[in-house]
C-alpha cells in the first residue's frame, strides 16, 4: 500500500481519535454507609367513601429543605412518583434497562391495560442512577442504595399523578405532607422503609422501617428460607361484614411443598403431591403486626434433577388461568394462611401459591393476588439452567401478600 | 496537485467533522408567557363577568384585586348570578354586609390554578371569610376516560385557569352557599323536609344532627312522603316497635361526607361492598347513574327495592351535606317486623 493512501486515511483517524470517548471518574463511595430500600405499601386509594384516605402517589424525601412557609421545595435524595409497589421485588433491579413507567402491564385476563400518562416508580432507588450496597452475606444487595449513616429528615409527600416534577408542584401540593419522622442509620446496615397505612378508616399512615436481619444470619446454602411479617393496619370497618378478604389480627401459617406427580398427570389432569413431612405443615402463628424480627422457615432444596424431566427445564404455572390449560410441572411451595382465632379444623383462609415464573410476573395487575412466584430461582448461564435457593421475605397487607426475594450472589454454581 | 488531493481536502473535511462534533447547547426553551393583566381587568373586561365586578366595586375590593397580593376567585358568571336569582338590580340594592359575606365566600388566598389543587375529592381551603370551601378534581383513571373537572362544594366549574398576573380565576356554574350551621339547621330550617324531621325524630335519628361528626343526610321532602301515601298522622304510627330500624336509619350516613359530583370524580375502587353498610342492609350507590337502593340482609322475598335519585343535591353545612332525593328507599310495609 503507497504511503499516500495511508496519508489520505490519517485524517480519519485524528478526527476518530479527538472525538472519541471520554471515561467518566467513578463516583466516590459514601463513607460509613449504610443502605435503604424505600416501598409504598398504600394499597388504596380515595373513593367517595373513602375521601379521608390518601391517594397512593407518593414523593420520598431525604433530609428535605423548606421554604419560608415550612413546605419542603427540595431534598438531599428525592425520590419522586412512587406508586404502589409491586408484588414481586428482587434484591438487585430486575427492570434495570426499562422506563419506570407503568406502562405494558397486563390485566387478571391477560388484556393489556391502558398506558398510564405519568411516569410511576415501584420503589427508590429502582432504576435510579445511585450508589448501591455491596454483597453483603452473600446476598446482592443492589437494590439498596447507599447513603450516608447517621440521622435522617424522612417525609413523604402525597403528590398529584402527573408528569410534574416534585419541585414544580404547588405549594399546597408540596404541603401535604404523609409522613415526616427522622431516623437513626447505623452504619453498614441494611434498612427497608415502608409507608404503610395504620388505620384505613381514619386515615392514619406512618412510616415502617426494618433493619434488615439477613445480613446477619447463617442461612445455609442448601435451603429456602420463608419469613413472614404482617404489615396490616387496623381491620377495616367493612371487613368485619365479610364482604371482603382482609387479614386476620391474627395468622396461623401452614406450609406445603408441592412436588408434581408425573405418572398420575396427562393432558386430561394434572396432580401434585406433597412432599414427605410437608404436607400442610404448622410453620407460625402471626400474633403481632409491623414487627422488626423475622422468624424464617427453613425449607428443603431439592435436587436439581426435580427441576427437570427427561432433561427438559419443567414449567412455571400460568399467571393467568386459561381455560384447558394445565398447571406448570415445577415443584412449588404454597402456604395457607388462617385465621389463629379460629378452631384448627376451619378450612378457609388464604392461599397463596409460589409457582409462578419471576420473569413476567410484575407484567401483570391483579385484583386479587394469591400467588407469587416461584421460590426456587432458576438462572440460565452459559446455556445451563441452575436452580439456587433464596431467601423470602412475604409482607402481609390487608389482603395481598408482597414478596421481597433475596438472592445469593451467583459467583458459583448451587451445591445441591 | 497530489498534495491538495490527498492531504488538504481530506484535512479541511475532517476539520469540518471535529468542529460539527463539537458539544451542542440544549435547546432554548421559550419563557413561559406571563400574564400581564391583574384579576380586576380581567373581571372588567369580561362581559360575562359583568356582576361579579359590579359587586366588587360596589364593595370596594377593587383595590385589592389590582394588588400584587395573589387570589383565586370562584366567579359564577351572569348566568349563574341570574339562576340564583341575582341581577344586577339586586346588587345595587342588597346591603354591603350581606354582599360581602356571599362575596367573600368566592375568594380564596393565594393562587390555585387546576394543576396546584391536590389530586384528591373534598380538599378543604378556606375562604376569605374563614368558612371551608371543598375543591374535587376528577381522580385519574387510565380505565375510564372522563373530562378532567374541576368542582368547587360540588358545583362545576365551567372554565377553570383563567390566569392573571395576581391570581387566577375559575368560572363556576352556580353561586356557592356557605355552610349553614349544621345539617340539623337545614332540615329544620326548611319546611318541605317536615315529614322527614319528624321520621328521624321518631326513629331517635334526628338529634345527634347537630354534632361535629359528619354527616350525609338523605331527604325525601314532604311531596316524596304524601306521593308514598304517607301524612303526618300515618307517619305518627310508624314506630321502632312494629317496624326496623331501616325504614329510616339509612337516610343518615354517619361518618361520610361527599357531593354529588364526588361519584364521578372519585368512584369506588376499592373491594368490598358497592356501599354503604348498615347493621342488616346494604345501602348500595350506584355511581354511574348516580342513584341509590336499599338492599335489606332479611326482607320479604317479594322486595323490590327502589331506585332512588338526587334531587336538590349539595346543601352543604358545617358537619355534612344534605343531598334530597326523589322517592323513599323503602315502604313501611317492607320494613315491618315480622
Amino acid at each position: 500500500m503507497k504511503i499516500s493512501q495511508l496519508i489520505f486515511l490519517l485524517p480519519f483517524l485524528l478526527s476518530a481519535a479527538f472525538s472519541s470517548c471520554k471515561k467518566y471518574e467513578l463516583k466516590p463511595q459514601v463513607e460509613d454507609a449504610s443502605y435503604i430500600r424505600v416501598f409504598n405499601n398504600l394499597t388504596f386509594t380515595v373513593d367517595f367513601l373513602n375521601n379521608q384516605q390518601t391517594p397512593p402517589f407518593l414523593t420520598f424525601l431525604m433530609d428535605p429543605e423548606l421554604d419560608a412557609d415550612g413546605v419542603p421545595n427540595n431534598a438531599g435524595i428525592i425520590g419522586d412518583y412512587l406508586g404502589t409497589r409491586q408484588l414481586y421485588s428482587i434484591s438487585y433491579p430486575i427492570n434495570a434497562g426499562n422506563s419506570s413507567t407503568g406502562n405494558g402491564t397486563l390485566n387478571e385476563s391477560g388484556q393489556p391495560n391502558p398506558p398510564l400518562g405519568y411516569p410511576q416508580n415501584y420503589e427508590y432507588p429502582g432504576n435510579a442512577h445511585v450508589l448501591t450496597a455491596p454483597v453483603i452475606n452473600g446476598f446482592d444487595l443492589s437494590s439498596w442504595a447507599q447513603i450516608s449513616s447517621g440521622k435522617h429528615r424522612i417525609m413523604f409527600v402525597v403528590r398529584p399523578q402527573s408528569n410534574t416534577p416534585f419541585r414544580d408542584l404547588g405549594s399546597v401540593q408540596r404541603a401535604s405532607i404523609l409522613v415526616d419522622t427522622t431516623i437513626n442509620l447505623e452504619k453498614g446496615e441494611v434498612y427497608t422503609l415502608e409507608v404503610v397505612s395504620r388505620d384505613l378508616d381514619n386515615g392514619k399512615y406512618g412510616l415502617y422501617v426494618r433493619k434488615e436481619e439477613f445480613i446477619h444470619k447463617a442461612f445455609d446454602e442448601n435451603k429456602l428460607y420463608a419469613g413472614f411479617i404482617n404489615l396490616s393496619g387496623k381491620r377495616p370497618e367493612q371487613s368485619k361484614y365479610g364482604t371482603a378478604f382482609f387479614f386476620p389480627d391474627k395468622v396461623r401459617i401452614n406450609s406445603t411443598y408441592n412436588i408434581f406427580n408425573d405418572a398420575a398427570s396427562s393432558s386430561a389432569g394434572s396432580y401434585y403431591h406433597p412432599l414427605e413431612g410437608y404436607d400442610n405443615t404448622y410453620y407460625t402463628t402471626l400474633s403481632s403486626k409491623f414487627d422488626q424480627s423475622i422468624s424464617y422457615l427453613p425449607l428443603p432444596m431439592l435436587p436439581q434433577s426435580a427441576f427437570f424431566y427427561q432433561g427438559v427445564l419443567r414449567t412455571y404455572s400460568p399467571i393467568v388461568s386459561v381455560a384447558n390449560q394445565n398447571t406448570g410441572t415445577m415443584p412449588y411451595i404454597s402456604f395457607n394462611m388462617l385465621d389463629a382465632d379460629l378452631p384448627v379444623t376451619t378450612p378457609t383462609g388464604f392461599k397463596l401459591n409460589c409457582w409462578s415464573d419471576p420473569a413476567v410476573f410484575n407484567n401483570y395487575t391483579f385484583r386479587n393476588p394469591h400467588t407469587t412466584p416461584n421460590l426456587n430461582l432458576v438462572i440460565n448461564s452459559n446455556n445451563q439452567f441452575k436452580v439456587y435457593s433464596t431467601v423470602n421475605i412475604f409482607e402481609m397487607v390487608y389482603n395481598r401478600v408482597y414478596l421481597m426475594q433475596i438472592k445469593r450472589g451467583i459467583d458459583h454454581a448451587p451445591q445441591n | 496537485m497530489k498534495l491538495k488531493k490527498y492531504i488538504i481536502t481530506p484535512l479541511l473535511f475532517s476539520v469540518l467533522l471535529l468542529l460539527a462534533s463539537c458539544i451542542k447547547d440544549y435547546d432554548t426553551q421559550p419563557e413561559p408567557t406571563v400574564a400581564q393583566r391583574p384579576l380586576l381587568t380581567l373581571l372588567e373586561n369580561n362581559y360575562s363577568f359583568s356582576i361579579f365586578y359590579q359587586v366588587i366595586k360596589r364593595l370596594g375590593m377593587d383595590k385589592m384585586l389590582n394588588g400584587t397580593e395573589a387570589y383565586t376567585l370562584l366567579v359564577p358568571d351572569d348566568d349563574a348570578f341570574a339562576l340564583a336569582g341575582i341581577t344586577p338590580k339586586t346588587v345595587s340594592s342588597v346591603d354591603t354586609a350581606s354582599l360581602r359575606k356571599i362575596i367573600g365566600y368566592h375568594i380564596i388566598k393565594g393562587a390555585l390554578p387546576y394543576n396546584k389543587i391536590p389530586q384528591t375529592v373534598d380538599y378543604r381551603f378556606t375562604a376569605l371569610t374563614a368558612q371551608p370551601v371543598y375543591f374535587s378534581v376528577t381522580l385519574p383513571d387510565p380505565n375510564r376516560t372522563r373530562p378532567q373537572l374541576l368542582h368547587v362544594n360540588g358545583i362545576t366549574a365551567k372554565k377553570t385557569d383563567v390566569v392573571a398576573s395576581n391570581g387566577v380565576i375559575h368560572v363556576l356554574e352556580k353561586v356557592l352557599t356557605a355552610p349553614a350551621a349544621s345539617v340539623k339547621s337545614i332540615l329544620n330550617n326548611n319546611p318541605d323536609y317536615s315529614l322527614f324531621v319528624q321520621a328521624l325524630k321518631q326513629f331517635g335519628l334526628f338529634d345527634q344532627l347537630d354534632k361535629a361528626g359528619l354527616f350525609v343526610v338523605l331527604a325525601p321532602d314532604n311531596e316524596v312522603f304524601m306521593q308514598n301515601g304517607i301524612d303526618e298522622s300515618t307517619l305518627a304510627t310508624l314506630d321502632t316497635l312494629t317496624y326496623k330500624k331501616f325504614l329510616f336509619a339509612p337516610y343518615v350516613i354517619p361518618g361520610k361526607f361527599f357531593f354529588r359530583s364526588d361519584l364521578d370524580d372519585a368512584p369506588l375502587t376499592g373491594i368490598g361492598p358497592k356501599g354503604v353498610r348498615g347493621s342488616d342492609y346494604l345501602l348500595q350507590i350506584d355511581y354511574y347513574n348516580f342513584s341509590f337502593q336499599l338492599l335489606p340482609d332479611k326482607v320479604d322475598p317479594f322486595y323490590f327495592p327502589n331506585t332512588v335519585q338526587f334531587t336538590s343535591s349539595d346543601q352543604l353545612a358545617f358537619n355534612g351535606v344534605v343531598h334530597g332525593i326523589n322517592n323513599l328507599l323503602i315502604t313501611p310495609d317492607y320494613a315491618l317486623k315480622q
